[in-house]
């Protein structure tokens, strides 16, 4: 395939994917009854989708099945999702549905007021991506998770061969088994037959540059009280800065350079996303759905980056911590450790692999 | 982040020195008195960061956490500080203040100029044109590949390249397996071929990385001994007859590099039987 065919590829699935993310993610909001608002969709659709994948993946990484077995069996388990889906949205009434529709195609989605809105968010965010794009940072990172995804590719097989060496494994990798990101590109690259490297550095770092402006947006929308010019301000603000934030380790450099990399979304997707439920449960205590909105990313941070498994949940621990002791809330406490279950689950594993429990040999 | 001891060493790495760290700090000073009045928000404030210094950030539990995870992968804690967030907000919050148009527009203005001289930039005029490819491999590293690929007497030839092609190729052919593994070659980047530690590997890296000239004997010890089966070598590197001195057969060439087969009296051996 020529590389302009490839990134066109590459945009048609990663629309579609935005797409399988929206879907997702109002079905969660409507049945947690949470704010309505499609950016609010999509980055719960999100978190969604890759707590999905990893509940498919992980097993089968460890039954040491083939990544073609792994595609097909997502792929149908896509389409059910979907059906579903559509099945809960049937249960909204019909007229929440009709006023719906009509507020977007009648009387809001045309006004001068929100285009120029949209405009204002979308050219500081394609500004970031055009950057992005035209950047090829090359690390050892970069030669060890692209490498993987090749070697998966290639292999039919998931980490039974080391993706950064190419040697025979002994047994599974669980530093980066645990985390199925890396997986799921490669599930597209077997699909499509994209090469890796365009896929992370075009569709991810895209990806990931696109969810970074929208918790900007929301964040900002909940310190700016929903004030629009404040709002898309502080959108402006925040991507000037990121080219001011001049370091190896920081979150602009992953954000600028290695935002294909699990650690740029961590650092850019997950921090973020938890902030934004801290804010939310700090400002609004009583929205039950704060809790189950910081649950699903919790759930979410693991399978997107390994990185976030001890940080996520020092962060709501902190977080959450201040704001119970502050409104002296302590019934509170069990929706917080409900929120750490998946952290602490996943640490678990990590450390029983560590001391030599939780090791799987690879068969031959 | 390696060679750091303190909570404090890291904060300063990883905002590459003081300039970010002071302007945070102003901001959260700034915040502080903003809200001085509204007491829920400033004991919420107080509270994060007492239990964001008494669970992470102090030496003590540097030290514990390094313990339990790679040290080297600390100052991703500083990731879940909004440091961005925090200086955006405030900014924003100061263009509030302004009642006329033209003193938020000259706000905006300073602002970005104390951004443009105070403050290093990625915004370079080399960053900002357009690649000259929309490729992110070269086609090169996809020629060496696949020359490898056609000659290639091993289903999986382990190969040894220089840093930037080792880097690459097996996103393009990961058939192949790598010679020196990254931690070795790390070790020669940061501590150089003078301590004597993995003899093999560095008259390797030494020879292919380096271009340097090992006495043929004990570079063809090396090459036998961690069984390589292809050299790939920059044309700069080369010298008349001395790989082949070594017992590779030069294979072919792209433009940068010289693709040598080094097949061992071993493989010759099970071949022949």
């Amino acid at each position: 395939m020529a590389v302009h065919t490839e990134i066109f590829v590459c945009f048609l699935l990663t629309l579609g994917l935005l797409w399988f993310f929206y879907i997702f993610g109002k079905t969660f909001c409507q049945v947690v009854k949470m704010e309505q608002s499609c950016f609010l969709y999509i980055i719960c659709g999100f978190f969604l989708y890759y707590s999905l994948f990893q509940f498919l993946a992980f097993p089968m990484i460890l039954l040491q099945s083939s990544l073609s077995v792994l595609t097909i069996i997502w792929c149908v388990l896509l389409v059910l999702l979907l059906c579903v889906c559509i099945g809960a949205w049937h249960l909204v009434s019909k007229c929440d549905r009709e006023k719906q529709l009509f507020s977007i195609k009648g009387k809001k989605f045309w006004k001068k007021e929100r285009i120029l809105q949209r405009i204002g968010f979308a050219v500081p965010i394609l500004f970031l991506m055009y950057y992005v794009w035209n950047q090829n940072y090359w690390g050892w990172d970069s030669a060890s998770y692209l490498g993987t995804i090749s070697t998966v590719v290639d292999s039919d097989s998931m980490y039974t061969i080391h993706g950064e060496s190419g040697k025979e494994m002994e047994t599974i990798p669980m530093r980066y088994a645990l985390s199925c990101f890396y997986m799921h590109s490669a599930v597209i690259c077997k699909m499509t037959g994209i090469s890796p490297e365009i896929w992370q550095k075009y569709a991810m770092a895209g990806l990931c540059v696109l969810l970074y402006g929208m918790l900007m947006y929301k964040l900002a929308q909940e310190l700016f009280s929903k004030d629009k010019a404040s709002t898309l301000l502080f959108v402006w603000v925040i991507c000037t800065l990121n080219f001011f934030f001049v370091s190896e380790y920081s979150t602009a450099q992953f954000l600028l350079f290695r935002s294909y990399e699990a650690k740029g979304f961590c650092g850019n997707v997950i921090f973020p996303a938890i902030l934004l439920a801290l804010l939310w449960i700090h400002r609004h205590p009583e929205n039950l759905w704060n809790y189950k909105y910081l649950f699903l990313v919790m759930v979410g941070t693991v399978p997107i980056s390994m990185s976030a498994i001890l940080i996520a949940p020092v962060l709501v621990v902190i977080g959450c911590g201040a704001h119970i002791l502050t409104t002296k809330c302590y019934k509170e406490i069990k929706y917080v450790l409900c929120c750490l279950l998946p952290g602490i689950l996943y640490l678990l594993l990590y450390y029983l692999y560590t001391v030599g429990i939780f090791v799987i040999h690879v068969k031959r | 982040m390696r060679n750091v001891n303190s909570v404090f060493e890291m904060i300063i790495k990883y905002c590459s020195g003081f300039k970010i760290p002071l302007l945070f700090l102003l901001c959260m000073l700034f915040l502080f008195w903003w809200n001085r009045k509204n007491k829920k928000e400033l004991v919420y404030g107080f509270l994060m960061i007492a239990l964001g210094i008494l669970v992470v950030f102090n030496d003590f539990s540097y030290g514990l956490l390094g313990k339990l995870t790679d040290p080297a992968t600390l100052y991703r804690f500083c990731w879940a500080v909004p440091v961005l967030a925090v200086i955006g907000y405030v900014c924003v919050k100061l263009v509030q203040k302004c009642n006329r148009k033209w003193q938020k527009a000259a706000f905006l203005l300073l602002f970005c100029f104390f951004l443009w001289k105070g403050f290093d930039t990625y915004l370079t005029s080399q960053k900002l044109l357009p690649a000259d490819s929309l490729e992110k491999i070269s086609a090169e590293v996809e020629d060496v590949g696949k020359i490898i690929q056609e000659h290639k007497q091993e289903e999986h030839p382990i190969c040894v390249f220089d840093l930037e092609l080792q880097m690459r190729i097996r996103v393009k052919e990961p058939d192949i397996v790598w010679c020196v593994p990254r931690s070795k070659y790390m070790y020669f980047i940061d501590n150089g071929f003078e301590t004597g530690k993995y003899k093999y590997y560095a008259r390797l890296v030494q020879a292919v990385n380096y271009g340097e000239e090992i006495p043929s004997r004990q570079l063809r010890r090396a090459l036998k001994k961690k069984k390589v089966e292809f050299v790939v070598l920059k044309r700069e590197y080369w010298r008349e007859g001395y790989w082949e001195g070594v017992g590779a057969t030069l294979v072919m060439g792209t433009e940068n590099y010289l693709i040598y087969q080094f097949i061992s009296e071993e493989i010759n051996e099970q071949k022949t039987e």
